[in-house]
């Protein structure tokens, strides 16, 4: 067993039981912080895998940016409302038949799955080309989405409406 | 290794998602599981497109990672909007269309 | 034109009581309507004697049906009847005439008179009926109404138990002769007076049943206390009532029935006649009250009747009721003159009478009773004692006949001779009150009975029954002699005594009021105590026993109502809410629901598509 695939191993087991800890912890800033592992032994996943482009903007964009929001929102919230936030279950049965015949499903699905062990490793030169030239319109579109979604963003959370009167 | 336990992982992640949304009745929870079901996906294409050599399925990966954090932005933006609403954050109590009993 | 007049002699009272009742307002032109109207049924009546003297009447009308049997009402119209009716109505117009007087310081005259009238009908509707049905009909009422009179002043509870046990007394009578009634019914299948005549004598206990009625009505022997107790009633009354017509009324109607009753039953009815005849007459010697002394005159006189009606001849009873009737309705007339201007009923306290007005007719009235010579009592107790031609009758008739001279004597001579101390209060007595005394007693001589005073038979009775051939004979004189020493004897001895000894003390109905009280009560008491223990012991177990069931079964159906009844509803509105409810569950508002439902479908959707 190389180094790579006892990495792969290591950060599968990791990045698998801190997202099971997000389900059971009673605390919702711990709960972020297992996000925030599941989220980096992802990016570990992706770079061992070989696509290191895509493990920086991992870490970059999920460590950096969205886990900080949630903790924002999560002082934000409990700021506001002065109360503990409320992290109780509800649904349970649902939710465990839902996802546990979800994983059922796909676990029955890949039992007939021709795997082939991976090759190459992507470059960023070729992503970049890639961006530039195959990908250039998906790329605008999403930079445009990207700027509407975090103005309209800024807005929505800015903007003091009025309390509703029931 | 068997290259299918990157599967499992995936599903497992996936399925952890789908359960946080289901189950967990903080919105930002739901929020953290929709988080995980699509890095569940994008464990996935990463791990397909890591078969041959065409940067495809990282790309497909690096867009759903923008608009992940498009849907984090805003939903948090939403969020934080409906707290300032409705004074929580549960969404049982967010039912305003339903009708009154 | 004979069934007309007799029909309005007997339906005038009752229109008029009828209208008085629902007409007059003021009570002085209710006694006048009330007075013209029996005036006009006397008139009537007087009228139809004429018509029908001599020729009988008979007429029916189809009834009612019971089966196959056929009942008819009828009138039957005869010398006796005729006689009777005649009586009822000029007795009934006296008292009419007198109550416009005596009774106008009352205040509910209107009634006062409405039941005259009432009673004055039915007494004419015994008089004419033809059919034993018809006959009681009238009975009853007569009974009735004569309560409704006696009880006349109901503020007073004498008066009221008075009414009350006349009514009881009569209703036990009643009774009786109802079933003696029904009994002739089931045996002849007829009750209609004429066809009855043709089929023999009756039963002997249905006719002893009619003499129990009889005797009731008549106040004989065991129901005597009645007619002494029903004085508390108003004077006319009396003269009306217990003098003259529904007293009268058994002896009329043994008289009509004569020929039916079986000999036995005419023994026993002669005996007892002849026993309540001394009765009657040792009370009215013994009695101190001027009302109570002419009720037991009363009687004694109608035993009397009933013995020489029944051991002697129908027609001698009959003569005998009607001057009884004339003389009794007079005396009884007089006292509550008497009484109106003195206020006192005691003959002790009443003082001596000097004025004319009332000593003439009391004195017509007392010869008319003993039986002296021109007057009409004499014709017609000789009568009764010549029908009676041996034996005991004889001789208990002649007893009474004592009792009563001596009676007489001593009620006169208390109210004529006998200086009181207390003045009386003299005053003149009013023309209402004195023209029927006046006209009564006219009606005590002989003329209204016979053209001759001592010859029986040049007499206005000629056509009554069986005694137009009779003649004074030995007896008649035996009697007047004996009438006359006992007379003469008793003023004597009340000059110096004013009672007879061995016979004191009889105010109270010689104790038969005290025994029927006992005879009451001991049975009652008795009765009452097995009640109050079935009640105990049989009637409340009972109760409660279906009182425990009953309340069982409602515990038992509110138990079934409860769990099977509303269950039943709960079950299904349980089903409906559940059922609602989890229809509901998918539009609950609720965000992670519809996640759930639709992730649910989803994985659905992909096992479908795969396998």
């Amino acid at each position: 067993m190389s180094i790579g695939q006892a990495g792969l191993y290591f950060f599968m087991i990791v990045g698998g039981i801190s997202a099971t800890a997000i389900l059971f912890t009673r605390n919702i800033f711990r709960a972020v912080l297992m996000l925030l592992a599941t989220l980096l032994s992802t990016a570990a996943i992706y770079i061992l895998l070989g696509a290191e482009f895509v493990g920086i903007t991992q870490i970059l964009v999920y460590a950096g940016g969205v886990v900080i929001l949630l903790i924002f929102g999560i002082m934000l919230t409990s700021r506001l409302s002065n109360k503990p936030l409320n992290i109780s279950s509800h649904n349970l049965a649902g939710g465990l038949i839902g996802s546990l015949s979800l994983l059922a499903l796909l676990i029955f699905c890949y039992q007939d799955l021709n795997t082939v062990y991976p090759s190459g490793i992507i470059t960023y030169p070729a992503i970049g080309i890639s961006l530039l030239t195959d990908f250039a319109a998906p790329f605008e579109f999403s930079a445009i989405l990207l700027l509407i979604s975090l103005a309209g963003a800024a807005i929505i959370a800015a903007t003091n409406f009025r309390r509703h009167e029931p | 290794m068997s290259p299918d336990a990157l599967l499992y992982f995936a599903a497992w992640i996936f399925c952890v998602g789908i359960c946080l949304v289901i189950v967990k009745r903080n919105t930002l929870l739901m929020l953290v599981g929709t988080e995980l079901m699509l890095n569940a996906a994008n464990v996935n294409l990463v791990y397909f497109n890591s078969r041959s050599s065409l940067p495809d399925g990282a790309m497909f990966a690096v867009f759903v990672i923008v608009v992940a954090v498009c849907e984090a932005a805003v939903g948090l933006a939403i969020m934080m909007r409906v707290y300032h609403f409705y004074q929580t954050s549960l969404p049982d109590q967010i039912s305003e269309l339903r009708e009154r009993t | 034109m004979a069934l007309n007049f007799a029909l309005i002699s007997f339906l005038l009272p009752l229109a008029g009581s009828l209208i008085v009742t629902m007409l007059a307002q003021n009570s002085r032109i209710a006694g006048r309507i009330a007075t013209l109207f029996t005036g006009s049924a006397m008139i009537s009546s007087i009228l139809l004697a004429f018509q029908s003297w001599i020729i009988p009447v008979y007429a029916q009308w189809p009834w009612f049906q019971t089966g196959g049997s056929q009942w008819s009402v009828g009138m039957l119209i005869n010398t006796t009847s005729v006689l009777m009716g005649v009586l009822v109505l000029l007795i009934s117009f006296c008292v009419h005439l007198y109550s416009i007087s005596y009774m106008k310081d009352e205040r509910m005259q209107v009634s006062y008179y409405a039941r005259l009238g009432l009673f004055t009908g039915s007494m004419t509707g015994i008089v004419f009926s033809s059919s034993l049905v018809q006959l009681f009909l009238f009975w009853e009422l007569v009974s009735f109404s004569s309560f409704l009179l006696i009880g006349y002043w109901s503020e007073n509870p004498r008066v009221v138990r008075a009414a009350t046990s006349a009514f009881f007394m009569n209703q036990i009578g009643d009774l009786l002769m109802l079933s003696g009634i029904v009994l002739i019914g089931i045996d002849k299948g007829t009750l209609d007076l004429p066809e009855l005549g043709g089929q023999g004598t009756i039963a002997v206990s249905a006719g002893l049943l009619l003499l129990a009625g009889i005797m009731a009505k008549s106040a004989q022997i065991p129901f005597l206390t009645w007619l002494t107790n029903a004085m508390e009633g108003p004077t006319p009354v009396s003269a009306l009532i217990h003098a003259a017509t529904m007293v009268a009324a058994g002896i009329y109607f043994i008289i009509r029935i004569h020929t039916l009753l079986p000999s036995e039953v005419l023994q026993i009815a002669a005996l007892i006649g002849s026993i309540t005849g001394l009765a009657g007459g040792l009370g009215a010697l013994a009695s101190f009250d001027l009302k109570r002394i002419l009720a037991f005159s009363t009687i004694s006189q109608l035993g009397f009747m009933l013995l020489g009606g029944t051991a002697g001849t129908p027609g001698a009873a009959m003569l005998h009721l009607y001057t009884h009737a004339i003389f009794k309705a007079l005396l009884f007339l007089t006292a509550g003159v008497i009484i109106h201007q003195t206020n006192e009923q005691d003959i002790r306290k009443i003082g001596q009478i000097k004025s004319p007005l009332l000593t003439i007719p009391l004195l017509m009235g007392a010869a008319s009773m003993i039986g002296l010579p021109l007057t009409a009592g004499f014709i017609s107790k000789e009568t009764i004692i010549e029908s009676l031609h041996s034996g005991w009758p004889l001789w208990s008739a002649q007893a009474v006949t004592l009792l009563t001279t001596v009676y007489t004597t001593r009620l006169i001579y208390f109210l004529l001779a006998k200086s009181s101390s207390q003045p009386t209060h003299s005053g003149r007595p009013d023309a209402f009150m004195m023209m029927p005394v006046a006209v009564l007693a006219a009606g005590c001589l002989w003329i209204i009975v016979s053209w001759s005073p001592v010859d029986f038979s040049g007499s206005l009775m000629r056509s009554l029954d069986q005694i137009h051939n009779f003649e004074p004979g030995m007896m008649t004189y035996v009697t007047l002699a004996l009438i006359i020493s006992s007379a003469s004897a008793a003023f004597f001895w009340f000059r110096r005594q004013s009672t007879v000894p061995g016979v004191n003390g009889e105010e109270d109905n010689f104790g038969l009021d005290v025994l029927y009280r006992n005879l009451g009560s001991w049975p009652l008491m008795r009765l009452s105590l097995v009640a109050e223990w079935t009640d105990q012991r049989l009637i409340n177990p009972a109760i409660h026993f279906i009182a425990y069931i009953q309340v069982a079964w409602a515990l038992f159906t509110g138990w079934i109502d409860k769990w099977v009844v509303d269950g039943t509803i709960t079950l299904i509105t349980e089903i409906i809410i559940v059922s609602g409810d989890s229809l509901r569950m998918f539009t609950r508002g609720k965000i992670q629901s519809y996640i759930l439902w639709a992730f649910l479908m989803l994985v659905i959707f992909i096992i479908w598509i795969i396998a």
